[in-house]
């Protein structure tokens, strides 16, 4: 990804705008698997992912009106699904503190989780939660979508500079957590 | 004790991360997400004329709610009956505004007001501290979404002063709501705490932070 959309992602957005359902169709085709990976790695649970992923589309599609097209389409995704997350999470804390605690004491996943995600996949996620919401929004963009430290910032409302500092302890904690991951062990 | 490592380590472990694993939406899940995506009706923008005959309808009713009973309604506390006009006219208020930045900025003001009447019943009306309280998580829950409304419009400077506000307000309701909880009958504590997590919540989730003054340089010897 760039900082700035490309010509073909700023024709899309701008049909898009004007209210081509197909041009927004086109751009869900495109970025649905970045929502839905920001969701599932922020997430205990594939349902909840898959409901935060409808509901930023949803959300996108209502706000398209007034989106400003020279902006990344994707960082206004990402903005808007971390509000969703942010929603989700604080509905959801007393039932994570102990119905989750008690069906998967251990962090483990579910069986719906196993079906439609790797291994490696799934421990990385257990790793990733246990880090600070922002580490998480960070250690997601950054290295996992592989976006710039511009397009987090935009999508965090966090200064670039503040990204930087944040993502080095993320990444020494994260690091620490998965000891199993073989570059420098 | 946990190890150091160096800046090269941690950016080579977080190449790493990037093959590590890439689920994607599962198929059913994403034809269904996309056929509701295509099939949504949108409500279409209302005419010009017809915005304006509204707000001139809710300027005339705002007008006559006040002159007929604005000041009775004005001093008046949740659980009276005068406080359903003065939720009225602040309802009215809501209809006219703009554009959501401006609906944030009067539900802040709202909120504020709610504020307001929880420290006055605290202070002088013990019996209306509940519904005081029920009224003032009402207003913050209000506020809330329309951070996150707010918070997903792209980012100018009109969206970043009224988040800021809105930041800025939340941090001084939960100093506010922190020494109230001395001060109120003590089954109107849980309350009051959910009050403050209710707010924690509305300051946490705002992108914008409040801009903060210089710090006082320290006093020369």
């Amino acid at each position: 990804m760039t900082d700035r959309p490309s010509d073909e992602e700023l024709a899309l957005v701008r049909r898009a705008k004007a209210g081509d359902r197909d041009a927004f169709g086109a751009l869900y085709d495109r970025y649905v698997d970045y929502v839905y990976r920001y969701a599932f790695y922020r997430l205990r649970e594939v349902e909840d992912a898959e409901d935060v992923t409808g509901e930023t589309f949803h959300r996108a599609l209502t706000a398209m009106p007034r989106f400003e097209a020279r902006r990344p389409f994707l960082a206004f995704l990402y903005t808007i699904a971390r509000n969703v997350v942010v929603d989700r999470v604080r509905r959801e804390k007393p039932r994570a503190s102990f119905e989750d605690a008690m069906a998967y004491p251990s962090g483990d996943p579910g069986p719906d989780d196993a079906a439609v995600a790797s291994d490696e996949a799934l421990r990385l996620r257990h790793a990733i939660q246990k880090l600070t919401p922002l580490q998480q929004d960070i250690i997601v963009m950054r290295f996992i979508e592989g976006l710039s430290y511009e397009e987090v910032a935009a999508a965090t409302g966090k200064p670039a500079s503040t990204i930087r500092g944040i993502q080095m302890r993320a990444l020494a904690t994260l690091r620490e957590l998965l000891p199993e991951v073989g570059v420098t062990a | 004790m946990s190890r150091q490592y160096t800046d090269e380590e941690l950016l080579a472990f977080a190449r790493e991360l990037g093959a590590y694993g890439k689920p994607v939406l599962r198929g059913r899940a994403r034809q269904d997400l996309r056929r509701s995506l295509m099939t949504r009706e949108l409500r279409p923008p209302r005419p010009f004329s017809l915005r304006l005959g509204w707000a001139f309808a809710a300027a005339l009713l705002l007008l006559t709610l006040v002159a007929s009973g604005g000041a009775a309604a004005a001093s008046s506390l949740p659980g009276d009956a005068a406080f359903a006009l003065k939720r009225g006219v602040e309802e009215v208020a809501l209809s006219l505004a703009p554009n959501e930045v401006a609906r944030l900025h009067l539900l802040v003001e709202q909120s504020e007001r709610r504020l307001g009447e929880l420290e006055t019943a605290a202070a002088h009306r013990p019996a209306a501290v509940t519904a005081a309280t029920s009224e003032y998580l009402a207003a913050v829950a209000r506020v809330d979404h329309a951070v996150v409304v707010v918070g997903g419009e792209p980012a100018t400077a009109d969206r970043d002063a009224a988040l800021a506000l809105a930041t800025a307000a939340s941090e001084r309701h939960q100093q506010v709501l922190a020494s109230l909880l001395d001060r109120v009958p003590e089954q109107a504590r849980p309350g009051i705490q959910r009050a403050i997590e209710a707010q924690r919540d509305v300051h946490g989730k705002s992108p914008v932070q409040p801009q903060r003054g210089p710090r006082p340089s320290p006093p020369r010897r």
